[in-house]
């Protein structure tokens, strides 16, 4: 890398040579202490190599004498792009206009980012910070973060740490708030059953169990009660806590017809585009109604760093589909219904791992040639729910 | 002075002060590096240069490389670098 730089500063040029005995052709600049490099045969005649510029004249007197076409076929390096550049004064002047611009504009802050700081009223922050010097357009230089992290620190009670760090033309204010620890409740109350089941199982941790095995509940019966007698005999009334497992029955269904309308895909694609301009869309290019085609988008945002500016590329491609009927076997039909009542179920907040048993009914759908699936499931499940004493 | 005895009194030399016989007796040393890139030092010149052979002369002998897609990455009175894939390196 170190070499290629080097070479790049001090000039190399790209020849070809063409004739013939070149390999001793080569052995001759070799000896003439020249250093080349990338050397690709292209024919039996005709080879190109790189060697520096510096080296060029010494190798007049080698060609001279020897039966060899010479063409320097590229110029490559800073001593060339020097040349260019002296007869462009203005767009050195503007190159030099640019750096010096975007070195002095990377002086400033550009973009204020906070994190963290979900309690913490937003303007009072928005206010505490840009008092303190930080804003967008400020200067790096015109604020303290360690001033920063302490006023906030002082200002707002809810905070227990705060760290304002800059990163490039971006100042980043990371907060974090106290965690309040949760306390349980102590009013006192008692669990019901949240559905009907079969009591399976029930571990009291605190107050009295209303139920055991093998009874049956309904939903809102009281399964332990918070009532408990203390060491002088008395009656009290706490707070239950404690399992009840129930075995509980769901039931969903699934359906599927024997026939069904397919988009397949003609072949036939369109495409448009459209420029996001902040809330201006402009498309170009017409659009295709979802009826007769399947749309895939694809967007290009501009982005500075985390910041997303408000300028957006977008292609969409239209697919053109017709519709066909196709039939679908019995044993697909029913698949298909038992997949759909199996998301119902799930979709329905039941544990599929705690199933006990299930039980799956078929049925006929004869007006719309089709199949319905009714799929009941046992599961056990904790039905406790506390509620507080009125 | 004949060569061959003066090339005896060299090799004597080099051993007996344990120097490299690389820079003493001018001996051409090839480097593989993997079957990507061979280096050829102390070479007298190049005898002959395709995509599938290339072949230096040395002190020793004709130092010759077969493979495919060979190509000088370097090439200096001392050095030679060639990269490609190499099949066969033979000392003729």
């Amino acid at each position: 890398m170190t070499k290629r730089l080097w070479n790049w500063m001090e000039g190399y040029l790209t020849i070809r040579l063409r004739g013939p005995g070149l390999e001793s052709f080569l052995n001759k600049m070799a000896a003439a202490d020249l250093t080349l490099w990338q050397l690709q045969r292209l024919t039996g005649d005709v080879i190109i190599l790189r060697l520096p510029l510096r080296q060029f004249r010494k190798i007049r007197p080698l060609v001279r004498g020897a039966n060899l076409e010479l063409n320097v076929f590229d110029r490559h390096g800073l001593p060339f792009l020097a040349r260019k550049f002296k007869s462009r004064w203005f767009l050195l002047l503007g190159l030099a206009f640019c750096i010096l611009t975007t070195l002095y504009l990377a002086n400033f802050i550009w973009f204020v980012e906070i994190w963290g700081a979900s309690s913490v009223p937003g303007p009072d922050l928005k206010v505490l910070i840009e008092k303190s010097g930080l804003k967008v357009g400020a200067r790096k230089s015109g604020f303290s973060p360690k001033q920063l992290e302490r006023a906030l620190l002082a200002n707002f009670e809810s905070l227990v740490w705060a760290e304002v760090s800059v990163k490039g033309v971006r100042a980043l204010v990371n907060l974090a708030e106290k965690a309040e620890p949760e306390f349980a409740s102590q009013s006192p109350g008692g669990i019901y059953a949240s559905q009907p089941g079969l009591v399976s199982e029930v571990l009291l941790l605190r107050g009295t169990a209303l139920v055991e095995k093998g009874d049956t509940v309904r939903r809102g019966d009281l399964l332990i009660s918070g009532a408990y007698y203390d060491s002088q005999g008395k009656k009290q009334m706490g707070r239950a806590d404690g399992i009840v497992k129930a075995r509980i029955w769901h039931q969903s269904f699934g359906e599927a017809a024997f026939q069904e309308w397919v988009a397949a895909k003609t072949g036939v694609r369109r495409r448009q585009y459209s420029l996001q301009l902040g809330f201006f869309l402009l498309p170009l290019g017409r659009s295709y109604p979802s009826r007769t085609h399947l749309k895939s988008e694809r967007e290009w945002c501009l982005s500075l760093g985390r910041a997303m500016l408000p300028l957006a590329w977008k292609k969409i491609e239209y697919a053109e589909v017709a519709y066909q009927l196709i039939s679908i076997s019995r044993e697909e039909a029913r698949q298909k219904a038992l997949e759909q009542a199996w998301k119902r179920l799930e979709d329905r907040g039941v544990e599929l791992g705690e199933i006990q048993e299930k039980r799956v009914e078929e049925y006929f759908i004869p007006d719309s040639e089709g199949l319905r699936i009714i799929l009941s499931v046992e599961v056990e499940e904790d039905i406790g729910e506390f509620r507080a004493d009125p | 002075m004949k060569p061959f005895f003066k090339q005896r009194v060299k090799k004597q030399f080099a051993k007996a002060l344990e120097l490299p016989p690389t820079v003493v007796l001018d001996c051409a040393s090839v480097n593989l590096i993997g079957r990507e890139e061979a280096r050829i030092q102390n070479h007298k010149g190049l005898l002959q240069y395709t995509d599938r052979c290339i072949k230096a002369r040395s002190f020793q002998g004709a130092i010759e490389l077969k493979g495919e897609n060979l190509e000088i990455t370097f090439f200096s009175a001392q050095e030679i670098h060639i990269f490609g894939r190499i099949n066969q390196v033979m000392l003729k």
